[in-house]
């Protein structure tokens, strides 16, 4: 139907014209260059086609019986179309009148009958560019602002999973009632508080507020609560010494900042530091003991109003490298109470910048307390100071967070009043953008509008500025296209006129220099021509001018083209405006959001190059900033870990939102619980793993879902005993194991992919032994692709080593990452987590000199002539009789090469022809004295190798085990004394870690002997 | 280390280890906690066990209590004679039912 140009379609054009012959003479002619064409005989039909068909260019005639062309516009421009529709009016009748009233009307330009084709055409293409630059930035803007909703809509969630973290709304407990308030001053807080149950009848609570402001600082402040949420072993509020019922001591507030103040010292890259109160209230006793830590004094109300302010300050937490902090010890009356808040309370400035201060907020507790209003007191002090900070406050929101925390014994003054204000609710998260507010520069619209005019001949610049000037523009003459840029860089003006036909530079090279030119407004070039030719007028337009007039000019169509000018100039300059704005705002949350990938990259388990007890790689590359994938490793006890991976579908912020959730959730000690659950009848800590589908039954009731439905995610979790090697793990969705064990081939373990509309199910994806150096790695399986993993050949041949020693896993990570497999784009988010458990060592045989046997065969014989050993004395000498053969190993003691040695001894002593009993003992206390040293004597550290000597002579058997580990705990010895035989009752509780070993030992050697000396334990056992 | 399987309603699992440690007592204790809802019938083939150790002791009589506690029962089957030794020494055999073979056990169950 129509030539287009290639690549580029042009707008369909809708001609409105009542006279037939006319019309089709337009219809034909902007068909003839290209444009898809309509027409409309009336008005009435026009306004139909444009709503129907969306057209966006229209060419209408004035003249037209029933609704005239001004009339259309007006309509047209009444009409909410959701697009600019650019009018193009023609009238036989062309003068100034005309003109006014057409652009008055919302026509965007004019053309007078008889229309001259070039200049028609000339004008679509003004036409068009204008449409399409305005629908670029509308576009742009549309997807920056669409960019912006869902970054800012993430946020809100990061709020809302902050403030999941605060305290209930209505005190749970049964000794203490409270009252708290928490206002960000953004969309996120730096400020926390809470209240929460260390030990019946004892309560911790803080307030702390981290210095600064936005995502940053509350990433501290959620370090900070996630650390006290912990009462594992490295609890921070109890002391690791339990009282004898097993019950572990609550630290004194003072014993917990200084902890806090050590693991918190500014760094280099972190500055911040924060300010808090931490104290705890026994209920019973209604003893409260709390530290002040840089924070603002604490406030005891006293019933009848009054008030006393308690403390003398303190060092802030994190500045110095001090543990100078003191507790202040007071007891709460019935009618008393105890106010903590942050300086952002008393720091509001009013209008004249005059801050609340400490003495107004000390009167307002006062008066609400004589009103009777204690129970209310948090949301009073809140009204009275946002009164305070008048409409900044008020319309801004606070500049600091505020946050106000009120305890009291109960029953007591928090409960008295509690009709006092039954409306009061948990203030609505105020989401707000200060940058926002701050970049919207103020124009007024009445402001004089600038314009450069150019042209070669001074009378022509001469009439110009002064008829320019009458009209109420600010002008600046150019002599020449130099000048113009010159004039047009410095003073960014809204219009430029300037002359097509001038020395040096001319109009059109003037246009593309201007258009080259970046600058923020939009400037609006009007081209005046002499003769130009169809070509020229072109021409002119496609590099940028706007639009142009013929000379002679008329006065009065320049006056009314300057006013279309200033009209398209204005939609155009708001439209880059709300853009750079929304752009600004964009990176302001982009910069938020790096925040929050940092947040979440915190919660990822730190990389342990040692493998003692156990190596810790992971890789983590989210497509965005976050993702929902997410891992953990969890210390349940000193020798065992746990750890998990999630996988949640969506890769928006929201999504990793509910992952960081949960995986916060999972390093809580009741998560641990769900996932390794304690044996109940045993005293010992024995965990096992529990069942997938018990997990899943539990997480779809507690996790964190933060819309309505519970999110639906993939999990894998395992439990890992660092002294045994006993590994156990299970998973529900796609996921894979590799497991690379010294000696033995590579394991590929990979879950069935659930099928859609299948009932979740759990997996054992392992449970079993490893041996020391097993490297494993854990990963989903829709990162397989982007691993280059999806064959195992690859691990086969490309990534596992088939080495020894401490640094494996490293080097097989660097394998897995070597540039020259990074052959594809990740498609989605990575994650994988490699863990190296200890390190291979093989058992030497040894041999010793004569001399060497000599000696520790006169050691054994001294020991079975000696009535007295560790544990007791004997009633006859034992003699050992003829020496028949010994061996001899330097091993360090794991699992694999106590399997080892248990066989080797065994054969060595059955090939001897000894009683069975005697073999079974033998083999009974090497596998326990080993057990022991591999279980305390190195720890955290690379095992040194032990020697175990086993010599055998005709009427015995003596064993000698000599290691360079910490010794047998006195205790353990000590207890042993007093357990006189097994032929008691028997318990199993009653002995101490490793006593249980030694009790065997005992109970089947005949002398036991442990000597200790600065370098070694030697453990001598005669059977 | 640790086979199972279902012989009408006793469920079976089989030590494939010289060695009976803490190690392989938690395999095994895993494997029977995840069954205890279901299975009341539990018996433990340790024909292959050359030595229980005290880790191994104590998880079996975790173990032991764990099934008692669920109003299970547990037997031993094909305790090694020194092993057994052990057990006497330490009164274990009083504890549990030791049994020699599979079709005792099942014989066993059967009674109770």
């Amino acid at each position: 139907m129509q030539a287009q140009d290639p690549g580029k379609s042009l707008p369909r054009i809708l001609v409105v014209d009542d006279s037939v012959v006319e019309r089709n003479l337009f219809v034909h002619m902007v068909a003839k260059w290209g444009y898809p064409v309509e027409f409309a005989e009336s008005g009435q039909q026009a306004i139909e086609l444009i709503q129907q068909k969306k057209i966006q260019l229209v060419l209408a005639d004035w003249q037209m019986p029933e609704m005239q062309g001004t009339e259309l516009c007006h309509t047209l421009r009444n009409l909410n179309l959701g697009q600019y529709t650019y009018i193009i009016l023609m009238s036989a009748q062309n003068d100034e009148e005309f003109l006014i009233k057409a652009l008055d009307a919302g026509a965007d330009d004019v053309l007078a009958k008889p229309v001259d084709g070039s200049e028609l055409e000339a004008r679509l293409q003004s036409a068009v560019r204008r449409i399409e630059l305005q629908a670029q930035l509308a576009r742009k803007t549309d997807e920056l602002s669409r960019a912006h909703d869902v970054i800012a809509q993430d946020l809100k969630a990061v709020s809302s999973l902050q403030r999941s973290y605060l305290p209930e709304a209505e005190s749970p407990f049964a000794g203490l009632n409270y009252q708290w308030l928490s206002v960000p001053s953004k969309y996120v807080s730096g400020d926390h508080l809470h209240v929460f149950e260390l030990q019946p009848e004892v309560y911790g609570f803080y307030l702390l507020d981290v210095s600064g402001h936005g995502i940053p600082a509350a990433v501290k402040s959620m370090q900070l609560v996630q650390m006290f949420a912990d009462n594992s072993s490295s609890s921070l509020v109890l002391e690791s010494t339990a009282d004898p019922d097993g019950t572990r001591l609550v630290s004194r507030p003072r014993d917990v900042v200084a902890r806090l103040n050590r693991l918190f010292q500014q760094t280099e890259s972190d500055l911040s530091y924060f300010t808090m109160i931490y104290g705890i209230f026994n209920s019973e006793t209604r003893q409260v003991s709390l530290c002040q830590a840089g924070h603002p004094s604490p406030i005891l109300l006293t019933g009848q109003g009054g008030v006393r302010v308690l403390g003398k300050g303190g060092y802030p937490v994190g500045l110095f490298d001090l543990d100078d902090f003191e507790d202040i010890e007071l007891t709460l009356g019935d009618d008393e109470a105890l106010v903590l808040y942050s300086d952002g309370v008393t720091e509001v400035l009013s209008a004249t910048s005059e801050p609340f201060g400490e003495d107004r907020l000390l009167r307002c507790i006062r008066e609400q307390a004589l009103l009777g209003r204690g129970a209310d007191l948090p949301e009073c002090i809140r009204l009275t100071v946002e009164k305070w900070g008048g409409p900044a406050v008020q319309q801004k929101g606070f500049e600091d967070d505020v946050s106000i925390l009120m305890i009291a014994p109960r029953p007591g003054l928090l409960d008295q009043h509690a009709h006092a204000d039954d409306e009061r609710q948990a203030p609505d998260l105020v989401f707000r953008l200060p940058d926002a507010q701050e970049s919207r520069r103020a124009e007024s619209p009445s402001a004089a509008k600038s314009i450069v005019i150019v042209d070669d001949s001074r009378s022509f610049l001469r009439i110009f500025e002064a008829m320019l000037n009458s009209w109420g523009y600010k002008v600046y003459s150019a002599k020449n296209g130099h000048e113009a840029l010159a004039l047009i860089e410095s003073e960014q003006p809204d219009f430029v006129l300037t002359d097509w036909d001038m020395p040096g530079m001319n109009g059109i090279e003037l246009c593309e220099q201007v258009r080259i030119q970046r600058s923020n407004a939009y400037t609006y070039i009007i081209m005046i021509t002499g003769y130009a030719t169809r070509d020229d007028l072109l021409h002119s337009l496609k590099v940028g001018a706007d639009d142009f007039m013929t000379k002679p000019v008329n006065p009065g169509e320049l006056k009314v083209r300057l006013k279309t000018a200033q009209r398209i100039a204005d939609l155009h300059t708001g439209l880059e405006h709300r853009h750079t704005e929304l752009s600004q705002l964009y990176e302001a949350l982009q910069r938020d959001m790096r925040e929050v990938s940092r947040i979440q990259r915190a919660l990822l388990p730190k990389s342990r190059i040692e493998p003692w007890p156990c190596a810790v790689q992971t890789l983590y590359q989210p497509k965005g900033y976050v993702c929902g994938k997410q891992m953990g490793l969890l210390q349940t006890q000193s020798n065992e870990h746990g750890f998990f991976m999630i996988s949640m579908p969506g890769e928006d912020t929201a999504t990793a939102l509910q992952t960081m959730a949960l995986a916060r959730w999972f390093s809580m000690a009741r998560a641990t619980r769900v996932l390794f659950p304690v044996e109940e009848t045993s005293a010992k800590v024995r965990r096992y793993l529990a069942s997938p589908e018990q997990v899943l039954a539990q997480l779809s009731s507690i996790s964190p879902a933060l819309g309505d439905t519970a999110p639906e995610f993939d999990l894998l979790y395992g439990l890992m005993n660092l002294d045994q090697g006993t590994l156990l793990v299970a998973g529900i969705g796609a996921w894979s194991m590799v497991l690379a064990q010294p000696g033995l081939s590579p394991l590929h373990v990979v879950l069935p992919k659930p099928q859609p509309g299948e009932a979740r199910r759990g997996h054992v994806v392992y449970q079993d032994v490893i041996r020391p150096g097993s490297r494993l790695f854990f990963h989903s399986q829709d990162c397989e692709e982007a691993f280059g993993i999806s064959d195992f050949h690859a691990w086969t041949h490309d990534i596992l080593l088939n080495e020894q020693g401490p640094h494996v896993l490293g080097k097989e990570f660097s394998r897995l990452l070597a540039p020259s497999r990074q052959t594809r784009m990740p498609a989605g988010d990575l994650a994988l987590l490699g863990i190296q458990w200890r390190e291979s060592f093989e058992p030497v045989l040894c041999t010793f000199s004569d001399a060497q046997l000599a000696t520790l065969l006169r050691e054994v014989r001294a020991l079975g002539q000696s009535p007295d050993d560790e544990f007791s004395t004997a009633e006859t000498p034992l003699d050992l009789g003829q020496y028949l053969d010994s061996l001899a190993f330097s091993v360090v003691a794991d699992t694999l090469n106590i399997g080892l040695m248990s066989k080797a001894v065994r054969a060595f002593v059955e090939g001897l022809a000894y009683a069975e009993d005697l073999c079974y003992n033998a083999d009974l206390v090497v596998s326990e004295a080993m057990t022991n040293v591999m279980v305390h004597g190195f720890k955290d550290t690379r095992p040194e190798p032990l020697g175990l000597i086993v010599t055998a002579f005709q009427h015995g058997i003596a064993v000698l085990i000599e290691d360079h580990g910490s010794r047998i705990p006195l205790a353990v010895l000590d207890n042993m004394r007093h357990v006189q035989t097994f032929q008691q009752e028997f318990s199993l509780s009653e002995l101490p870690e490793g006593g249980m070993g030694l009790a065997l030992i005992r109970a089947v050697s005949r002398r036991f002997t442990y000597r200790v000396t600065p370098t070694s334990n030697r453990l001598l056992v005669l059977l | 280390m640790v086979s199972t399987e279902d012989i009408g309603d006793v469920f079976v699992l089989r030590v494939d280890a010289v060695r009976l440690d803490s190690a392989v007592g938690t395999i095994i204790r895993n494997a029977v906690v995840s069954k205890l809802e279901t299975s009341k019938k539990i018996a433990l083939d340790i024909s292959a066990v050359k030595l229980v150790d005290s880790g191994g002791l104590g998880s079996l009589v975790a173990l032991l209590k764990n099934i008692s506690n669920n109003q299970g029962k547990l037997t031993l089957i094909g305790m090694n004679k020194s092993v057994r030794m052990m057990f006497e020494l330490s009164r274990m055999d009083r504890q549990f039912s030791l049994l020699d073979d599979m079709p005792k056990a099942l014989a066993f169950f059967q009674q109770a």
